[in-house]
């Protein structure tokens, strides 16, 4: 039986997927120390499995998201670094699928999205940051992923696609605060063509605040859902950004 | 002289025979499309956060180049284009250095360099010894600065104490201050050193007008780091406070 194009790129898919999980686990294995900041999150989620939040991470400013998660998966993977090791291949395969409908969305055509999620597979740093306990592993994909919404977004016009990517970039600044810059883009693009043609303010000014609305409650709500006090959280945050925007 | 290491980082994290291809694939592409393709809205979004992301990472700096991966995003689908697009390019050369630059990749991935095998040797030589001597009572003072590391892989308490002194009078002083204000006088005192040019254990035990100070180097770390400094662990014997 001859396989249509489409499901033959469909197979292809599967194996890159399965190449990219494979080599992660193997680097995995094959890592037995842990790198100083994977230190830290583990002692901070062990800190946090004993005592509570304030007690355990008062005094640190990195996003919860990685920690709470590994210290939920504990029971399931046994340690922490296993937990935590789990949870970032994992973040390498939604890599992966969210480099092929990127690139899908960017460039039309379904062998460049293939290349393209061979590469995201076996991209060296890419599968060492896959491979261990950092934050950067889930970052990376969630920003992947929404910014692949963002371009769907633009391409069918559609709100509901906006909603979408400023939920990824929400959850993904559970991780990595960098990813926030992405409300900063997103605001530049819809708000700029504007001053060229007023026309275009009403729709800008739709999709920037479904956009940001998305961010803001996906950020909220998870840390009410992971038991980080909202509050107590949010001002530690505004006063980081303020620090750094002032220093 | 930021931008300089931001631009190094950028580089390392992308890989540079990956690097390659993506830069070929974007010259290959701006050739190509010399107007604007079909959705260009959504390549100028694509293009202001490439922009914006390289700019804030080349001004705004960072010290670890893991924070430079966010470049993969745009990196990898140029790098592609290249691949199936190829344009007046040979397609056979370009399908055979895109199949070596997998390769590679995949070799450089599986191979990762263990450059701090030490942590582990230093942990395991602690546990070591407690197994054999069957002691409980154990103080670790680390001068290395892998406090919290070596504290995770070997289940001591280790305590971090800083950088040791420069000059040999001060160091006796510094060590002997720790060892004094131990609250519990029994055990073995264990030093953690990083050794580089100067043979720090080998300092310790000729001090004191040559009289040979009941202190041992139990530990050398076989591999060393890039600037080639290795790791020492060192013995106090005793129970009582040193009279230097």
């Amino acid at each position: 039986m001859i396989l249509s194009k489409k499901s033959g790129i469909s197979i292809c898919l599967v194996a890159v997927i399965l190449l990219g999980a494979g080599l992660r686990l193997a680097r995995a294995l094959e890592t037995t120390y842990l790198q100083r900041d994977e230190v830290l999150y583990l002692t901070l989620a062990e800190k946090w499995e004993k005592t509570d939040f304030k007690t355990a991470c008062g005094n640190e400013y990195i996003p919860p998201m990685l920690l709470f998660l590994m210290k939920f998966l504990k029971p399931l993977f046994g340690s922490l670094p296993a937990a935590g090791r789990t949870l970032n291949i994992l973040s390498g395969v939604f890599f992966i699928i969210g480099m092929f409908y990127l690139t899908l969305i960017l460039f039309g055509s379904r062998q460049c999205a293939l290349a393209a999620a061979l590469l995201a597979a076996v991209h060296p740093y890419a599968i060492r940051l896959s491979a261990s306990c950092l934050r950067e592993g889930w970052g990376l994909a969630l920003v992947a992923a929404g910014t692949a919404f963002m371009l769907s977004a633009i391409q069918n016009n559609s709100v509901r696609l906006w909603s979408g990517a400023g939920a990824l970039i929400g959850l993904a600044a559970l991780f990595r605060y960098e990813s926030l810059e992405f409300v900063f883009i997103v605001g530049v693009f819809e708000l700029f063509p504007a001053l060229k043609d007023k026309q275009e303010l009403l729709p800008g000014l739709k999709a920037l605040s479904l956009f940001f609305v998305s961010v803001v409650l996906m950020f909220v709500l998870s840390l009410f859902i992971i038991g980080v006090p909202v509050v107590y959280y949010g001002w530690n945050l505004f006063r980081r950004i303020f620090n750094f925007v002032l220093l | 002289m930021e931008i300089f290491h931001s631009f190094g980082s950028m580089v390392k994290i992308l890989f540079f025979p990956f690097l390659l291809l993506v830069v070929c694939g974007m010259a290959i592409f701006i050739f190509r499309h010399r107007k604007l393709p079909e959705n260009r809205k959504a390549f100028f979004l694509f293009t202001t956060m490439l922009v914006m992301v390289v700019l804030r990472l080349a001004l705004v700096g960072s010290t670890a180049s893991r924070y430079y991966i966010v470049l993969l995003i745009p990196g990898i689908p140029f790098a592609a284009y290249l691949w199936v697009f190829p344009g007046k390019l040979n397609v056979r050369l370009v399908n055979t250095v895109f199949f070596v630059i997998v390769c590679i990749c995949i070799g450089k991935a599986l191979k990762p360099r263990h450059s701090k095998a030490y942590i582990l040797e230093i942990s395991n030589t602690l546990n070591a010894i407690v197994h054999k001597s069957g002691a409980s009572k154990l103080s670790v003072y680390d001068f290395s600065g892998e406090t919290r590391r070596l504290r995770f892989h070997s289940g001591f308490a280790v305590q971090a104490v800083g950088e040791i002194c420069e000059s040999p009078e001060q160091r006796i002083r510094q060590l002997n201050e720790l060892v004094g204000s131990r609250s519990s006088g029994k055990g073995a005192v264990y030093f953690i050193f990083r050794e580089k040019g100067l043979k720090l254990a080998r300092e310790i035990y000729l001090r004191k007008n040559g009289k040979p100070l009941p202190v041992r180097e139990i530990f050398r770390s076989e591999s060393k780091r890039n600037d080639g400094s290795c790791y020492v662990i060192v013995r106090l014997r005793g129970t009582k406070a040193w009279k230097w």
